[in-house]
């Protein structure tokens, strides 16, 4: 069963446009959404999130097709980059107004949680670090039994050992069944601890969306002398580096010989060299 | 509901000490010149700027993002503002109204009270022009309305209404029938705005 099903989706600005996205997230999965800077990442979390409004598309989430209800928002769990909670109030705030928006909210739950990620309950959000920030809005997100958790680049800007933390509550988050996570990050090697499906987004179309292991199972990462480059074809050259000792190709698997040097590509590899690809 | 209208007296919390500091300072003006119309002033002042800062800061937190993936729909979101706007406005219209029959114990207190509901009922009108633009073109951009309907409203409100109101004859108080005119025509406006701002904000786009 599909957590969310994005179909058709369209979404038109004057300088950029989402085009036809199709995606699936499956309940028992994390998706993570890579691309580079303005690829519509945010866009598509956006028109997930009701934030903007599609011009084409349908976008399913919960088996609750159309405009997000209230009813199926009682069951996501957010956590955007830029938007917080304001400046003003504390955690003990928090815990009162989302007492009052959430059926199923836990107060122990949420301050359990700021007890572990040392947020005091007393001091205004102005006062808290950028990392303080995000665990606070993540708090709030993990403290109503949320079926969905979608972030958007929750982790830039923080701290590797921050970063570590948040993962670990998201590896925790999907231990409960019928779960499933949607994040962007810049960070990939973040999604290539959490992930179980990886989408790529750049210009505003999907590139591919697989199952991680498979994925980078599926490439490898070729240091090529120029005699072998000359005896490829072109068209089996996903991206292309000429660096100043070398030149790595990123190739499909079925297409390495013997005697080409190659390894498993990182899922950042995989995106530069497609990039690279796609610009050629 | 109650959730995000707790959000917003929150604000007050923030900043009752320099409300607080202020009302003192105005009180005392107000007793020692015998004129309570910088009293009344406060009014329309405090309610603005204390309305006006949770615009602010909801802009810098980009709160209506924020909240849009909270249960909560658009025009929820409207009309928490209109109901805290309106509440807040009430509220110091009371506390003004004990304030100024302490300091003008001479004068009627229909008369007095007449003031502090004319002064409401221009608050929130004010509320009325105020918001759509606010929802449409952000804080920041409608500031020059804001500074423009807001220098007219002192204008005319202590150049000419508080003369007017303060040396009326307990005799010649408004017909009744005007009031209560006066006090639906002021309600149509205000709801009238507020489903002009639910509108507004229903077609906007809130990006993360």
């Amino acid at each position: 069963m599909n957590s969310i099903t994005v179909s058709n989706l369209t979404k038109r600005y004057p300088t950029f446009s989402l085009n036809n996205i199709n995606l699936d997230i499956e309940s028992g999965t994390v998706m993570g959404l890579i691309g580079e800077n303005g690829a519509g990442k945010s866009t598509l979390i956006n028109c997930i999130l009701g934030l903007c409004h599609p011009d084409e598309g349908l976008i399913d989430i919960l088996g609750d097709p159309g405009s997000l209800t209230l009813e199926t928002k009682q069951h996501l769990g957010i956590v955007l980059e830029s938007a917080m909670l304001p400046d003003y109030i504390t955690m003990n705030d928090t815990n009162i107004m989302m007492k009052h928006l959430y059926q199923h909210w836990h107060p122990q739950q949420f301050f359990d949680y700021c007890e572990r990620f040392e947020l005091p309950l007393k001091q205004a959000f102005s006062k808290f670090s950028r990392g303080m920030k995000m665990k606070a809005v993540l708090a709030v997100a993990l403290s109503h039994d949320a079926q969905i958790l979608i972030l958007d680049e929750a982790t830039s800007g923080l701290d590797p050992i921050v970063r570590d933390e948040l993962l670990d509550l998201l590896l925790d988050f999907m231990n409960t069944e019928n779960r499933a996570i949607l994040m962007s990050s810049h960070i990939t090697s973040d999604l290539e601890k959490v992930s179980d499906t990886i989408t790529y987004i750049h210009q505003g179309k999907i590139i591919f969306s697989a199952v991680k292991d498979d994925l980078i199972d599926h490439y490898r990462l070729v240091q090529l002398t120029p005699d072998q480059l000359e005896q490829i074809d072109p068209a089996q050259l996903i991206g292309l580096h000429h660096g100043e000792f070398n030149i790595a190709a990123l190739m499909e698997i079925e297409h390495i010989l013997p005697d080409y040097i190659s390894r498993k590509p990182t899922l950042e590899e995989i995106m530069l060299y497609m990039n690279r690809g796609l610009k050629q | 509901m109650i959730g995000l209208l707790y959000k917003e007296f929150l604000i007050i919390r923030s900043q009752s000490k320099i409300y607080l500091a202020l009302l003192v300072v105005y009180g005392l003006l107000g007793m020692y010149t015998r004129n309570s119309g910088f009293l009344v002033a406060m009014i329309a002042m405090y309610s603005l700027i204390i309305n006006l800062n949770i615009f602010s800061y909801d802009e810098k937190n980009k709160w209506m993002t924020y909240a849009l993936t909270l249960p909560a729909n658009r025009s929820e979101l409207v009309k928490i503002k209109y109901i805290f706007s309106s509440i807040l406005t009430v509220f110091m219209g009371i506390l003004i109204l004990f304030v100024q029959m302490f300091i003008s114990s001479s004068t009627p207190f229909a008369q007095q009270a007449l003031t502090i509901l004319v002064t409401v009922l221009i608050t929130l009108v004010l509320y009325a022009l105020l918001y759509p633009f606010i929802f449409e073109l952000g804080v920041e951009m409608a500031r020059i309305m804001m500074i423009i309907v807001f220098v007219l409203f002192m204008l005319f409100f202590i150049g000419t209404l508080s003369s007017m109101t303060l040396s009326m004859d307990l005799l010649q108080l408004p017909d009744p029938l005007i009031l209560i005119g006066a006090i639906l025509i002021t309600l149509c406006l205000y709801i009238g705005s507020m489903f002009l701002s639910i509108h507004i904000v229903s077609k906007k786009d809130y990006n993360a």
